[in-house]
């Protein structure tokens, strides 16, 4: 049991974490503090959850970079609607109304995909576009700074806070609970549900779940929606969190969400990955994304180091294939 | 012999033009073995994938205990107790032994949660039932071929399929997994539950079948009982024509040194031990053994595939590196796979792109584009002369069947032009009729030069195109055996004594 | 089957993107050559109409419009795109305006049609196109120099910081050229100028206002005695000021940068931002048309007049670094919590 705890990649993102962390920390002992952690933690937040979106669809073998678009039109364009009908209250109707919208965003995706069989990544570069265009076009293309009354002040809205002597006031958000429950849930999801093994029996081997019986139409629809769901909930937190709501939001950031499930051990191809390593990854970039400042480490070598560790990692499940090949001779020999 | 459990009526089934299925008609009753025997591409598969629901025919009824449909869908098909085998064994690479097994049963219960606990007792159930044991918690894509197939029939076994139908079930097991695969069919039976087993090897049709039923393009040519059919009688049926085994002409061995091909105290850990063997021009030089005897490896190491550890290679005399298939390529070494789907083929290309994929570069005009013209007419010269059946050398490879997709996988390496061809299980999965001729090919290409590493666990392959058979047992040859010195029985014998030894251990 | 519904998809999505890009019908009538006494007819093209920051250009053109007696107006696409405004430049070339003043999205996709229209004898100046090249445009107009922009923008800090302490800015992004001209050109005139201050690094913030947020925390915590920040990008210095507000840093580190009070608004009244600085698109838009409206009248443009336009009443002209003639103002407004309220934009 053990040995395959050491064996596994999350326990492999978890060593670089503890080690990138060290190294850090020895270069600025700044770095050892709560508040770091609570900031960390808060920027990761929309991350989080972004990636457990990801993740059900890329263990069922797709690529998909929409997400951020959804999030992007669900928080702007709820917003948009609230204030123009004078709304001053809480955040409560801003997650309803945005995760209506991501629901049928995502089941729109999930219909192409499904009902025309397109790839899944072809699809989502077509709703990207479409997506931010429409925002844009329609919505506004303006950043908005006018919050309602009733949320003002969500932003620091802390289940902990720290004090520190250099940054001030942190504190451990509580939209960190959201990322905890969604993760437990897709973690169900993944593992106790029939759909959830249905997802990972799509990415082992499509033709072989239809034939199996699974309803593979439903199963992509179901994940389509979850990932619709969670980006709006990525969108209007991320909003509340940085206090204005911007109608391109993330449009740069759908490689990072992607790396970060990769490097959480979801391979490209489908068949794999987990909730755990997925949050590593999560981290991980963020953690890399950070060092910068802290190490002064220059803008250009974080992307090279970023890069090179995924390689590695991408190249992981291919290298371990081949042992597996090899090792597969060897259980022939033995069982003869 | 109990009740009619499955019949099919006048099935018809076109695709575009072609006619895959042409008014069949077939009937299995309760606890019967009925072997569905047929060539390459008539039309087994497509009965096969009707009876499961993956195809609606086109005209045709079928009944399932006493219920009548036009049509099935796949659910239907395993609600009926329908279970099918597939040659790909169906299986999901990326999931345990024991979800794999448990997989249907979960689905088809309707249970929306997942009882982790549950699966281990099915899966632990499933593999009781074949008598076998492997690790629950093993990833399938970490098992081997053997194993994989062992998954396969305990998931059908387990799905409470009344009917079962078994696509080429043998092909990928050793003599002894075969015996032990009989065993649970002869229990099956007991208990009431039908076969529809589909095999090219007639000798386990006979000695398997109830009843036999023959297609031949498309239409059904003979159904009977299995009861004193001879093989000779089926081969007939199959090819429509008889297959003369008997004047087979062998290449002339030349005798020249240095040989071709030798091998020096060649290792590989895990693989083999201290192999030394001489391969000469002219010559078919037989690799034998049982499923993970070392020969796989063997043929692996030549080509590059497993570089081995130690020992030394001989090329005409030189001494020669083989770290990876580049270098093997180019020392003239070609390997035709056992698996032609996974490492020979580019199954979405075309054909002619396949054949000419290791020779593109000589199709070259001198403005450095490819001349298509040239191409085409090199590959056309390869689907006459190795009579793929086509209408078109740019169809894609995957619209072939078994047997002429390997012929694929063959030009592929004689448009080369090697000196030396390795072919693993040259006509695994292949048919009767195909199987002659390409045994008839290689001896052709003996004939012409060519030394031919032929690796196979088919003894009348062996003794009908092999010079000298080398028998691998343990990573070890432990012997050599000449052409006309050894007779299929006793080479049988040879074969399964390391069996023998290991299961009375 | 599979292939044809992609290609519909999208082909709808485009045409829906095209569509929403397309200029609208022109609703000027069309004018021929200007006759003695006929009135003239200037058009404005702008990256996209849908931007806050054009439309207060528009006031400028409008008030343009009125003070001198020409038909002014602006017109642009609703989203970005070089294509669909070289398309309202071709419909403007057909309606034979007088005058173009054109804010390229892409400066040489621009560059065909903007000759096209000058060959029809339409005067045509550019605004924020000092890289064009010669012949494609008669004048350019700029609110200011790069390197002056920065140089004031350092100047400003520098006096909040008592001329000593450590400094640090934010860029767009490393590639963005006008905002690593700004910083580079202040960090040279610090050297020179202010000995006592020390320069930490150029960060970037990729557009984006979290990370100059979370960037400014790590800062925070890697120099704590940081005294000085300046942002290039409008949400830089947003995103700095709410970081040093929750440090609690706001009187003692300095926050100058380009902003405008509709970003930064809040956070300049509670003294975390301390200077947004700027140029008044409204003012650029009236000189870019009065440069016209002088070519037009016949007035030689030269080298130290006065354009009769707030920040334009000493021109600089220089030859940009592809040819074309850029005419530079010193138009950048400063804004702080005392006077934001005059720029509602």
């Amino acid at each position: 049991m053990l040995r395959k705890v050491i064996k596994s990649n999350e326990f492999v993102i978890f060593l670089i974490l503890v080690f990138l962390s060290l190294v850090v920390g020895t270069i600025n002992p700044a770095f050892f503090s709560i508040s770091t952690v609570f900031d960390i933690l808060r920027a990761a937040i929309v991350y989080f959850i972004m990636a457990f979106g990801l993740l059900p669809i890329m263990i069922a073998g797709g690529i998909d970079i929409s997400f951020v678009a959804i999030a992007a039109v669900t928080s702007y364009a709820t917003h948009m609607l609230l204030i123009k009908y004078g709304y001053q209250g809480g955040i409560v109707p801003y997650y309803l109304i945005a995760c209506t919208m991501g629901l049928l965003a995502g089941l729109l995706n999930g219909f192409l995909v499904t009902r025309f069989n397109l790839p899944v990544f072809n699809v989502s570069l077509a709703t990207f576009t479409m997506w931010y265009g429409f925002n844009l076009f329609f919505v506004g293309a303006t950043s908005n700074f006018d919050l309602p009354k009733g949320t003002v002040g969500y932003y620091a809205k802390f289940l902990i806070t720290s004090q520190d002597p250099l940054v001030g006031t942190t504190g451990l958000h509580e939209s960190i609970l959201y990322v905890v429950v969604i993760g437990i849930f897709i973690w169900w999801f993944l593992k106790y549900t029939t759909i959830g093994r249905g997802v990972y029996a799509i990415g082992g081997n499509r033709e072989v779940a239809i034939r199996s019986g699974f309803n593979v139409t439903m199963i992509m629809l179901v994940i389509f929606a979850i990932m619709g769901i969670l980006s709006a909930i990525a969108g209007v937190t991320q909003a509340f969190l940085s206090r204005y709501f911007n109608p391109v939001i993330f449009i740069g950031q759908p490689l990072d969400v992607l790396a970060a499930v990769i490097l959480g051990g979801a391979s490209v191809t489908g068949g794999r990955g987990s909730v755990i390593g997925t949050a590593l990854g999560v981290l991980l970039i963020q953690l890399i994304n950070r060092t910068l400042i802290l190490t002064g480490i220059p803008v250009e070598w974080q992307k090279l180091v970023l890069g090179i560790i995924l390689i590695l990692f991408t190249s992981i499940p291919a290298l371990r294939e081949r042992r597996i090949k090899r090792m597969g001779h060897t259980t022939e020999l033995l069982q003869e | 012999m109990g009740e009619e459990i499955l019949r099919v009526e006048h099935i018809s089934k076109r695709f575009g033009g072609v006619v895959a299925l042409d008014d069949v008609s077939l009937s299995i009753r309760k606890g019967e073995t009925c072997c569905l025997v047929g060539e390459n591409g008539s039309g087994k598969s497509t009965l096969i994938k009707i009876i499961s629901g993956v195809y609606i025919p086109d005209e045709g009824d079928i009944y399932v205990n006493s219920h009548h449909y036009k049509k099935l869908t796949p659910i239907e098909s395993i609600h009926e107790g329908i279970q099918v085998i597939y040659q790909d064994f169906s299986l999901f690479p990326n999931l345990t032994v024991a979800e794999n097994i448990a997989i249907n049963e979960q689905v088809a219960s309707g249970k929306q949660l997942v009882n982790w606990k549950e699966i281990q007792d099915i899966a632990r159930e499933g593999l009781a039932k074949i008598n076998i044991s492997l690790p629950l918690d093993a990833i399938v894509e970490t098992l081997s071929t053997a194993d994989r197939q062992l998954i396969a029939i305990a998931k059908a076994l387990l799905a409470k399929g009344r009917i079962i139908i078994m696509d080429e079930p043998t092909t990928a097991l050793t003599q002894k997994e075969i015996k032990a695969l009989f065993k649970v069919i002869n229990e099956l039976k007991s208990q009431g539950i039908s076969i529809l087993f589909v095999s090219h090897k007639l000798s386990e049709v006979t000695e398997i079948a109830d009843r036999t039923v023959i297609l031949r393009n498309g239409k059904k040519v003979m159904d009977q009982d299995a009861k004193g059919l001879e093989i000779r009688t089926m081969e007939y049926y199959m090819t429509g024509r008889e297959i003369d085994t008997s004047a087979i002409t062998f290449a002339e061995v030349t005798p020249v040194t240095p040989p071709l091909l030798r091998v020096e105290n060649l290792n590989l850990s895990h693989g083999f031990f201290n192999v030394s063997f001489e391969l000469r021009q002219n010559e078919v030089l037989g690799i034998t053994g049982l499923l993970g005897s070392g020969r796989t490896e063997l043929a692996l190491s030549l080509f590059g595939m497993l570089p081995a550890d130690s020992g030394n290679i001989y090329i005409k005399g030189n001494r020669v590196e083989i770290k990876s298939p580049t270098d093997a390529v180019r020392h003239g070494i070609g390997y035709v796979p056992d698996d032609r789907i996974t490492q020979g083929l580019f199954l979405d290309q075309s054909i002619s792109n396949n054949i000419v994929v290791r020779v593109i570069e000589g199709f070259k005009t001198k403005a450095g584009l490819l001349d298509n013209r040239t191409k085409s007419e090199q590959a056309s010269q390869w689907i006459r002369q190795l009579e793929i059946k086509t209408p078109s050398g740019e169809l894609p490879v995957k619209s072939l069947s078994g047997g002429n997709q390997q012929r694929v996988v063959l030009a592929k390496w004689l448009a080369s032009n090697p000196k030396i061809l390795i072919l693993n299980g040259p006509t695994v999965g292949v048919d009767v009729g195909s199987k002659a001729e390409i045994h008839e090919l290689i001896r052709t290409l003996a004939k012409q030069g060519i030394g031919i590493l032929l690796i196979s666990d088919d003894i009348p392959e062996l003794i009908q195109t092999c010079h000298r058979i080398l028998l691998m047992r343990a990573g070890k040859i432990v012997g050599e055996f000449h052409q006309g010195e050894i007779t299929e029985q006793q080479l049988y014998s040879e074969l399964i004594a390391g069996a023998l030894a290991e299961s009375s251990r | 089957m599979r292939k044809g519904w992609f290609v519909l998809i999208t082909f709808v999505t485009i045409v829906a993107l095209v569509a929403a890009c397309a200029p609208k019908p022109a609703e000027t009538p069309v004018t021929t050559k200007p006759e003695a006494g006929e009135q003239l007819v200037f058009a404005t093209v702008v990256k996209s109409i849908a931007f806050n920051w054009f439309k207060r250009m528009e006031t400028g053109v409008l008030q343009f419009g009125k003070d001198q007696g020409v038909k002014a107006f602006m017109e642009g696409p609703s989203q970005v795109d070089s294509a669909a405004q070289v398309g309202i430049i071709e419909d403007l070339i057909a309606q034979k305006v007088n005058a173009i003043c054109n804010v390229p999205y892409g400066v040489p996709e621009n560059e065909p049609a903007q000759k096209k229209a000058m060959d029809a004898g339409i005067i045509v100046v550019g605004h924020e196109a000092a890289t064009a090249k010669e012949g494609t445009l008669h004048y350019d107009v700029e609110a200011f120099d790069n390197c002056a922009y920065g140089e004031e923008m350092v100047k400003e800090l520098a006096t909040r910081m008592g001329e000593e302490g450590k400094y640090m800015q934010f860029v767009g992004s490393l590639t963005n050229a006008s905002h690593n001209e700004w910083m580079d050109c202040a960090k040279a005139y610090a050297e020179k100028n202010y000995p006592k201050l020390q320069f930490v690094s150029k960060y970037e913030s990729k557009e984006d206002q979290e990370v100059a947020y979370n960037t400014m925390k790590d800062v925070l915590r890697t120099h704590p005695d940081i005294k000085g920040v300046m942002g290039a990008a409008a949400g830089d210095v947003v995103g700095a000021g709410r970081a040093i507000e929750e440090a609690g840093l706001q009187d003692k580190i300095a926050v100058v940068g380009t902003s405008i009070p509709s970003y930064a608004g809040e956070l300049l009244k509670t003294g975390a931002v301390d200077l947004a600085m700027a140029w008044d698109p409204a003012t650029a838009g009236y000189a870019c048309n009065m440069v016209a409206l002088k070519m037009i009248k016949g007035e030689e443009i030269k080298d130290g007049m006065d354009l009769g336009v707030p920040g334009y009443e000493k021109i600089k002209l220089v030859k940009g670094v592809n040819g074309v003639m850029v005419i530079y103002g010193s138009a950048w407004i400063k804004m702080d919590a005392k006077n934001m309220d005059q720029y509602p934009f």
